[in-house]
């Protein structure tokens, strides 16, 4: 597996098709549960299935530097922020009931497959090859080539952090008495 | 049987449709958010595919540049979303975008 770009001919290998018709249909499962589901902290659990299949998919079409930032920038920075955003708000009832065997059975099956997926894509895949090389080529790329959208993402991403901890200083403290229930305070009161 | 441009871009095309069926469908704003996250990853993969079976790149490094960049944007959407979803849930104490 090249860190990035790779040759132009269709996949053949009859072993990495089967493992991205695989990857993909599980991927497409997952979006759809995270859109089908009605609790907001399953949602989540799926948007993450999804992610690391979107990761695993970017990996088996040759571009690992995709795979690692797309499993960098969620594992790191987006469900976290979704997990402590549920918390806050739905109160994080779907787990607060402890986990019954079906849904033990579900995540273990899950988890299995996740992970013979993963290790079909360890085995099939070369991953020392070409890393410095290409990670370079990318960083010229970006530096020469596309410098005016590398600056205003720069510009985006610090207008962005900076709001957002704005937002998040102004927010007023929680107050009680007469405000109408969110689910968290429905859910507490059931 | 083979893995080409069109089977990626269908899988990308897939899931762009099930997070425009999200973004239109749900009334929770943690939910709108999940689905623009899905039709944000459409567009990484299709690009991601685009670079690797050389169709329509000049630059090979164009697709996987411009797909880190969507990444970012992902990121940062989220980021501030879920900020104004939390302000919102502080003010009016529901996360429906109707109430």
């Amino acid at each position: 597996v090249l860190l990035i770009g790779g040759p132009t001919s269709p996949i053949t290998d009859q072993g990495t098709v089967l493992l991205v018709y695989l990857a993909g249909g599980l991927m497409l499962a997952a979006a759809l549960a995270v859109v089908l589901v009605r609790s907001a902290l399953q949602a989540v659990v799926a948007l993450s299935a999804t992610s690391l299949l979107a990761a695993i998919l970017f990996f088996l079409i040759s571009d690992a530097l995709l795979g690692l930032v797309q499993l960098l920038v969620y594992a790191v920075v987006a469900m976290p922020l979704l997990y402590l955003a549920v918390k806050e708000t739905y109160g994080l009832g779907w787990t607060s009931s402890g986990f019954s065997s079906q849904n033990l059975i579900y995540a273990g099956s899950t988890g299995i497959v996740l992970l013979l997926l993963l290790g079909g894509v360890a085995l099939r895949a070369s991953w020392p090859a070409a890393a410095a090389a290409s990670s370079g080529s990318l960083w010229d790329g970006l530096t020469r080539l596309y410098v005016v959208p590398l600056a205003t993402i720069a510009v985006m991403i610090l207008s962005a952090a900076v709001g957002a901890g704005l937002l998040r200083a102004k927010l007023p403290r929680r107050t009680t008495g007469t405000e109408p229930a969110g689910p968290r305070d429905k859910r507490r009161r059931a | 049987m083979s893995i080409g441009l069109n089977q990626v871009l269908l899988f990308s095309a897939a899931l762009f449709a099930i997070g425009a069926f999200g973004l239109v469908s749900r009334r929770s704003i943690v939910g709108l958010l999940l689905s623009a996250e899905l039709m944000l990853m459409a567009p990484t993969m299709a690009l991601a595919a685009f670079s690797r079976f050389g169709m329509g790149a000049t630059h090979r490094v164009a697709g996987p540049a411009f797909a880190l960049v969507i990444i970012l944007i992902a990121a940062v959407e989220l980021a501030v979303g879920l900020s104004i979803a939390m302000l919102a849930y502080r003010e009016r104490r529901a996360l429906t975008i109707d109430e």
